[in-house]
């Protein structure tokens, strides 16, 4: 409790104007009661609001990786302004006074406590499974994936150069049914493979041709990856209709193709959790996803122990966007108790449900540059071993140890190993992150020799170019972030 | 392994799905690569699946048509994925960067993305948001380089101009090539900003896009060519060309560039200028032409002009000759030579015939104070006193520049006895026009001038810079306490305000009882409240705090006016640090909306 400071209130708002009122409700003086518990576990206290009434909020520490903020208020934004306030209160030092813990606040800390143990209790059973709901949901998903090979069949008949916008909004409203067919993972496939074709702002008419032959590869790798979907996942779905007991794959992310929320239990017992991670962030970015209507947050993690980099993504869509916690750049080590990792390619997803943050030392760059591959063949290797498969993350990001970093005659940027293996640095087929290839001629020459490259793979399927864009710089004593 | 027909095979695909499936059945151009395929297939199997998955597609149906093109797609797309080029041949030479060693920014997204928008997006309220940014230094960081160039052409222009002026130097030279590539000399607005930075950053450098602009660029182009080229005496023949360019802003600027410059032709111009319609645009740069035949031409067309102003008879060349001298006079600006002070007396002198000569938007009375403004800013001493001497017989606007002569001529005490008739005299009583209450008004403007208080007035109309003029007299000048005394007892706020100082017993009582009477008033407050604090807290008053907290409970009480407001919160950064505690205490007694207004303020307060 005691360690809580004004940043650490910053991090735990869910978004920027949540801060600002927050601290504002602090400066105003709305608070007319602060309190804590005798041994400090809770802070309590009422906040002036514009009703008659004040509003009662509490921020129990009692656990303190997970604290549990509770209000009054209507606010569905978690924790609300009001929550934040009396901890900046308390980060601040105003003075609280000890009182008794309220009863309603004692009983359902009491509450959670018990549902904790009931939930702990609970994982611990075995999971029954509902074998006939299981199989009427495998059974509407093949029946949407029927629908999908219709549509995607209609697609490559029809020709991708007439797509247009009355096609383009009969695909989307097609689509609409996959989802009802519990395969979110198609739907979105599918809306990947529109959104191609349209502008900026949506309009599928308004993109000129020259700009239409650059898609087209693009595209058509939209189509072999539907057409693949629609092959595994048809073979996948048969299998667990056939054997109910079938746990979903973890060796592939078919499961996750196919719309399976992975639940943190599910993970735990498919032995796809890890124990006392360290992650260091090596680079995050948020971008809107106008194609399914939502923001993504994806920070981009070391795995201290392995080396692995691994990804958190937060999705907020349009509609709950405010009430969503927005994630933000993290510069400090994440010690994480129990840390749960997806089914997936070689940057797989992550989640935690507790963490801890701590300073980063000079020691930690040095293990991400030790974990760092030195041998861009063996790299080089290993993305195409996995770009091969169609279903495979497309652009997976490693850290690559370079020797040095230059520009060829034909003014290419390029980083070169210690056997002398080039990359060619590009920022071109990316669009969820900022253009970075231009920072590399305005940074400090001493970055330019033996640090270590956090690289983004990109396979042109035009040029038949396989190169990374850069992401950050990774020296003894930093890491130099080029995107946001 | 053979790419060349995997990828003749990946491009028929292409083709293929581009066009429509329907179209594969029998596709001879796919067809005849099954044949070196079979062949290939010899040394690798996979070429004869390939193959194998062509042939699917060329006898395909309409119905089956699509799952074979699929099929092939698939197959060709993943083997293609396993061949991807990844090297660049040749030498590998080190990146040319600008070695500018900007600090490794821990600004994280949530930071970065508003100003982002700020930079790249339309709408109200991004100018804030940027030059918010700007004072807590968030521009030093690498990855706001782009969107700042990209904001060189914002819409708002106020944008385009900070960008230019203030962020974008911050980069150095490495943003030249991105300013480069983005620059036509036929454009307006960001392109004009881009040639401006490009030259400030590196004048050598840009000197071929400043010689195409002047010689292709758009009318913007050409301006701030010649302003880059200004003082360049490679460039004066260009700069001669452009004096006869067809747009008036594009000979401006050429004759400003010109100005310092004594060659033949330079003179021969300025003199074919101040001769023809071009004399307003001329006189203001041949001011700062020291060439004696321009000064010979300058005294002679002079001469000639006010003998022709003051006989002239026909009311309409009158009117020109008013207007011709007057725009003429501008070409003495700054002369001390012994000629053109003797021309500036011989004007001063025929003053009152001057005076009652009437033009149009210029008459006699203008042309008779821009000689007594020559004269107060001219370093010659007996004219300054010849103006000073005759303040009893100035109109209110000459008596302007009599008074700032006399600051450079006379001692502080000298001046006050001088001026203090003019500001002690009793105007109260009378109506209409009224020239005791105008001079008083004119010594008032002169005072608090004179202390560093920079508020226009309507009498100051005149040319030359007198923000400028009024700077260098107040830096230099001293001014006798007696005015404040004068001030005090005259009961004049506002020049109380202006020549306060500190522990002054008899102004800060005054202060303080101008105060209490005011926040005694049930009316809304006055726009003199934020002045008096702000001297209250410029001395050292030692109420000040008391002072400024009522303020701020009176102005949220009486549902004041919002600028009252906003002034007033804006005091609070410059309160002392102790006092914030004492605000803060204040905050859960005002209203919400002064609260919203001053809690920014006070956090400034805090960080002090």
């Amino acid at each position: 409790m005691n360690s809580i400071d004004e940043s650490y209130v910053d991090s735990a708002a869910p978004n920027a104007a949540a801060i600002k009122n927050g601290r504002g409700l602090v400066m105003k003086g709305k608070f007319v009661a602060l309190h804590k518990s005798a041994d400090e576990s809770i802070i309590f206290g009422e906040c002036k609001g514009s009703g008659a009434s004040n509003y009662r909020c509490s921020c129990d520490f009692v656990r303190p990786e997970t604290p549990t903020h509770r209000c009054s208020c209507p606010s569905r934004q978690f924790p609300c302004k009001h929550c934040l306030g009396l901890m900046y209160a308390w980060a601040q030092g105003k003075p609280f006074s000890v009182a008794g813990i309220p009863d309603d606040l004692a009983e359902k800390r009491n509450q959670l406590t018990a549902r904790r143990d009931k939930q702990k209790e609970n994982a611990d059973k075995p999971r029954i499974v509902n074998k006939g709901a299981l199989a009427k949901k495998i059974k509407a998903q093949l029946s949407g994936l029927d629908l999908l090979e219709t549509l995607t069949h209609d697609l490559v008949r029809m020709g991708m150069g007439n797509t247009n916008s009355k096609t383009a909004k009969q695909i989307e409203e097609q689509a609409k049914q996959l989802g009802n067919a519990f395969l979110p993972g198609a739907q979105s496939a599918l809306h990947n493979y529109t959104k191609l074709f349209a502008d900026e702002q949506g309009h599928v008419d308004e993109v000129d041709a020259a700009q239409r032959e650059a898609i087209y590869s693009e595209a058509l790798d939209q189509l072999t990856r539907l057409h693949t979907l629609i092959k595994q996942g048809r073979t996948y779905l048969k299998q667990r209709l056939d054997d109910p007991e079938l746990k979903p794959d973890t060796s592939s992310s078919i499961a996750a193709w196919l719309g399976h929320a992975w639940q943190l239990r599910e993970l735990r017992e498919a032995g796809m959790v890890e124990n006392d991670a360290e992650l260091v962030q090596l680079a995050f970015n948020s971008h809107d996803d106008v194609a399914r209507r939502e923001y993504v947050d994806t920070g981009m993690w070391m795995n201290l122990a392995t080396g692995r980099v691994v990804l958190t993504q937060t999705f907020r869509p349009y509609k709950a966007a405010k009430f969503i916690k927005s994630e933000d750049s993290f510069f400090q080590v994440a010690k994480v108790n129990e840390l749960f990792v997806y089914p997936g390619d070689v940057n797989p997803r992550v989640r935690w449900e507790e963490m801890s943050p701590r300073p980063i030392e000079k020691k930690d760059y040095s293990t991400i540059r030790k974990r760092g591959y030195s041998d861009f063949a063996a790299v080089i290797k290993d993305v195409k071993g996995q770009l091969k498969a169609p279903l495979a993350d497309k652009r997976p990001v490693y850290v690559l140890n370079y020797v040095a970093m230059g520009v060829v005659p034909s003014g290419e940027l390029v980083i070169e190993d210690k056997k002398g293996e080039r990359l060619v640095l590009t920022d071109s087929g990316i669009s969820e992150e900022p253009a970075s290839c231009y920072l590399l001629r305005l940074i400090p020459k001493d970055l330019f020799n033996n640090h270590s490259l956090v690289a983004r793979f990109h396979h042109d399927l035009d040029t038949h170019k396989l190169s990374v864009k850069p992401l950050a710089i990774v020296t003894d004593a930093a890491i130099v972030r080029l995107t946001f | 392994m053979s790419i060349a027909i995997l990828t003749d095979v990946y491009d028929e695909t292409r083709r293929l799905a581009i066009a429509g499936s329907g179209l594969s059945s029998g596709d001879f151009r796919l067809n005849k690569l099954i044949a070196p395929l079979k062949q290939a297939s010899a040394k690798a199997p996979i070429f004869g699946k390939v193959a194998q998955a062509i042939g699917n597609v060329v006898e395909s149906d309409a119905k089956s048509a699509s799952a074979a093109l699929l099929e092939l797609s698939t197959l060709v797309t993943a083997i293609l994925y396993t061949q991807g080029n990844t090297g660049a041949e040749g030498r590998l030479e080190p990146i040319v960067t600008s070695g500018f060693a900007m600090p490794t920014s821990d600004s994280s997204a949530r930071v970065l993305k508003p100003l982002i928008e700020a930079l790249t997006t339309t709408g109200s309220g991004r100018m804030e948001v940027i030059q918010d940014a700007y004072e807590r230094g968030a521009f030093v960081d690498l990855r706001l380089v782009r969107p700042a160039l990209a904001a060189i052409d914002d819409v708002y222009g106020e944008i385009g101009e900070f960008v230019a002026n203030k962020i974008l130097p911050l980069y150095g030279k490495a943003i030249l090539p991105d300013l480069r590539a983005s620059y036509e000399a036929k454009g307006k607005g960001g392109h004009v900003r881009r040639l401006c930075v490009m030259h400030r950053l590196d004048p050598e450098g840009t000197h071929d896009l400043v010689e195409l602009a002047l010689e292709s660029g758009s009318k913007e182009m050409k301006v701030a060519a010649i302003g880059c080229l200004k003082g360049s005496k490679v460039h004066v023949p260009s700069m001669l060309e452009q004096v006869r360019a067809k747009a008036k802003d594009v000979r401006q600027a050429a004759y400003n560039a010109l100005a310092r410059f004594t060659e033949t032709e330079v003179v021969d111009a300025m003199i074919k200028g101040l001769s023809g319609g071009d004399i307003e645009l001329v006189a203001g740069p041949a001011s700062e032409n020291r060439s004696p035949r321009l000064l010979e031409h300058l005294l002679a067309e002079g001469r000639n002009q006010l003998e022709a102003m003051l006989a002239q008879k026909d009311k309409t060349k009158q009117k020109t000759a008013i207007s011709r001298c007057y725009q003429l006079l501008a070409a003495f600006h700054s002369r001390d030579d012994n000629e053109s002070i003797k021309f500036l007396n011989t004007c001063f002198e025929q003053r009152e015939a001057i005076a009652k000569l009437k033009g149009g938007a210029v008459n006699g009375e203008s042309v008779n104070q821009r000689v007594a403004s020559l004269m107060a800013r001219s370093n010659a001493q007996p004219a300054q006193k010849a103006l000073v001497d005759a303040h009893e017989t100035l109109p209110p606007n000459s008596l302007y520049w009599a008074m700032v002569a006399a600051t450079h001529i006379g001692t502080p005490k000298q001046v006050y006895k001088q001026f203090i008739p003019y500001y002690a005299a009793d105007v109260s009583k009378k109506r209409g026009k009224n020239p005791a209450q105008e001079k008083k008004e004119i010594v008032r403007h002169v005072l608090s001038q004179l202390a560093g208080s920079p508020r226009h007035h309507y009498f100051c109309h005149d040319d030359f810079e007198v923000g400028k003029v009024l700077d260098e007299v107040s830096s230099i000048a001293k001014l006798d306490p007696a005015w404040l005394d004068a001030a005090v007892e005259a009961d004049d706020v506002a020049i109380v305000c202006a020549l306060a100082k500190p522990r002054h017993k008899a102004a800060n009582a005054f202060l303080a009882k101008t105060m209490e009477q005011r926040l005694a008033k049930s009316t809304d407050m006055d726009y003199e409240y934020a002045e008096i604090l702000r001297t209250m807290i410029r001395v050292d008053h030692p109420d000040t705090l008391d002072f400024f907290l009522r303020s701020l409970e009176k102005s949220s009480k009486t549902n004041s006016r919002y600028y009252y407001a906003w002034w007033l919160v804006r005091l609070i950064p410059d309160l002392p640090k102790s006092a914030a505690p004492k605000i803060a205490a204040l905050l859960p007694t005002l209203s919400e909306r002064i609260v919203d207004e001053v809690i920014p303020h006070l956090e400034a307060l805090r960080i002090k």
